[in-house]
């Protein structure tokens, strides 16, 4: 329908199978109505980029009968649209959300008969028609693509109202994620009456003045493409998130290590922990991170004694005196080898949510160390 | 003493703490609690799960070396976590986690011989059993903290977060 070939048809259907499949397991590991909802736009999505494939490739027969599957394709992506409706009204949660949602799903139905009859009535033999190309277009085939493109401009309209509504109330990267799909459909949704237009000139053996202006390609794989991205915006900036968290947690750990290594040779060898497999990639910063802290602790509430014996009571949770001690008590080999099983010593125990007494204990010490 | 919810596999097995995790991941997410909840989540959570409370008593002053955690199962079959007072909030949770850990692994049983029902944290990792434990402690502490650190902007309608956290991206266990 818009000049596409044959395979790329079915390369777009695949990226698409793809993508439904990855959310099809992202909703099992995880079921909510919203996954759920989101899921079944991309299933829907997927089908009708397999179904329009199909079409196209009955098109190519002398004897085909493309419509049939042009009409299944429809149904899904009537489907996919009530649910990309759903999915923002349950966000939305207002009565007005779900009677806009209920009058969409009402006139997909209404559409869905519709499309099946006049896919039904058309002969055998009949080509999909290419709208890029000024070619005359039957009673039926005109029907037939009436009756589809009547809906979409209502149900993206639609769909682009409840997405604002969602980006008003929103917070952060979802915000951005609503807005962009809003903008999304409305751009889809302003490009709907051009493909009527269209289909009408086309029937009446015209061409559309200004058919061939770039803005309407623009206003349909823009709005595409932002509408797809903004699925994505809110997933890439976790991501990106979690990136710059790996590099945080790397130097975190990193700052830890020498007193780490220093306390390790002062306290017992059974509170290492041994290597257990092989730890995910992109868990490896937290989990070396989190190892120094719990080693660290351990070891420092085991020699907790012998660091309390050098420091007065209000010294114990200063990080630069109780570095010092512990420095002291390396340098001279202070801590015997065989503890003996005595009361433990707060050490460093009154930590706030903006003082993070450990990692300052670290940096003292290295500094300390290495004068 | 229920079944564990937690099985490990055989400690001669392929790819052991990989399965481990992998099925630790599955429980978690079937006791319903995100990454971001934190581990008092968990630790009720797990309490709603097997129907009995689980108390944390964190002032409790244990000698060193020792143990940094004892878990003790009472009389009607409630569970007492004692944890080393002299120590951070930080490392009393790991320290409740590893306890945590015992419980779904079920291997609280086994420590019972030696001196009361229950088991414990010593930092001492050369049975499997300790060794299990810590490493499930040492799995969720270290999700949640990466769960934490990518954490987005908490939406205030619930509805809202709901469609927020069907978008995210999946780190740790969910």
């Amino acid at each position: 329908m818009n000049g596409l070939s044959v395979t790329e048809w079915w390369l777009r259907s695949v990226v698409f199978v793809l993508i439904a499949v990855w959310r099809v397991h992202q909703t099992a590991r995880r079921p909510s109505l919203p996954s759920v909802l989101v899921t079944i736009a991309f299933l829907g999505i997927a089908a009708n980029l397999i179904f329009e494939a199909l079409a196209h490739d009955e098109s190519q027969r002398a004897d085909g009968r493309p419509y049939l599957a042009a009409a299944v394709q429809v149904l899904a992506l009537l489907i996919a649209w009530c649910a990309t409706c759903a999915y923002y009204a349950q966000a939305d949660g207002t009565r007005l959300a779900w009677r806009i949602t209920t009058i969409i799903i009402g006139l997909a139905s209404l559409i869905a008969v519709g499309t099946v009859a006049a896919g039904f009535a058309i002969p055998a033999g009949t080509g999909l028609h290419n709208f890029d190309e000024q070619t005359p277009v039957s009673f039926e085939v005109a029907r037939f693509y009436m009756i589809v493109l009547v809906f979409f401009p209502f149900a993206l309209a639609a769909g682009g109202f409840l997405a604002g509504r969602v980006a008003r109330r929103s917070r952060g990267p979802l915000r951005v994620a609503m807005a962009i799909a809003s903008i999304a459909q409305w751009l889809l949704a302003a490009n709907s009456p051009e493909l009527i237009l269209q289909l009408w000139f086309h029937y009446h053996g015209e061409t559309l003045p200004g058919s061939d202006m770039p803005i309407w390609l623009v206003l349909y794989f823009g709005g595409a493409l932002l509408w797809v991205l903004s699925f994505g915006a809110v997933a890439a900036a976790h991501r990106a998130n979690q990136i710059a968290a790996l590099r945080r947690a790397w130097r975190s750990g990193k700052a830890l290590r020498h007193l780490l290594h220093d306390l390790e040779t002062m306290s017992p060898p059974a509170l290492t922990y041994p290597h257990t497999g092989r730890t995910p990639l992109l868990m490896r910063p937290h989990t070396a991170l989190l190892r120094a802290r719990v080693e660290c602790r351990d070891r420092l509430v085991t020699v907790s004694p012998y660091i309390g014996a050098e420091l007065p009571d209000d010294a114990r949770q200063r990080p630069l005196e109780v570095a010092e001690a512990i420095a002291k008590l390396h340098q001279h080999n202070m801590i015997p080898r065989d503890l003996p099983r005595i009361k433990p010593v707060a050490i460093l125990t009154t930590e706030t949510s903006d003082r993070d007494l450990l990692a300052e204990l670290a940096d003292c010490y290295t500094r300390i160390t290495h004068r | 003493m229920p079944n564990p919810l937690l099985i490990a596999p055989a400690a001669t097995a392929p790819c052991r703490y990989m399965m481990l995790r992998y099925r630790l991941a599955r429980l978690l997410r079937q006791l319903g609690v995100e990454a971001t909840d934190g581990p008092r989540a968990i630790v009720d959570a797990l309490a709603a799960r097997i129907g009995c409370e689980i108390d944390i008593d964190d002032q409790h002053q244990f000698g060193v070396p020792g143990y940094f955690g004892v878990t003790v199962i009472t009389p009607a079959s409630e569970y007492v976590i004692f944890v080393q007072a002299h120590t951070s909030r930080e490392h009393q949770t790991h320290i409740v986690m590893h306890e945590i850990a015992h419980i779904m692994l079920g291997t609280t049983d086994q420590a019972s011989a030696a001196l009361f029902r229950g088991t414990h944290r010593t930092g001492d990792y050369s049975n499997f059993q300790e060794r299990d434990a810590e490493f499930v402690a040492r799995t969720i502490t270290g999700w949640t903290s990466a769960a934490l650190d990518a954490r987005l902007p908490v939406q205030t309608d619930e509805r809202i977060a709901r469609l927020a956290r069907s978008l995210e991206d999946r780190i740790a266990w969910s």
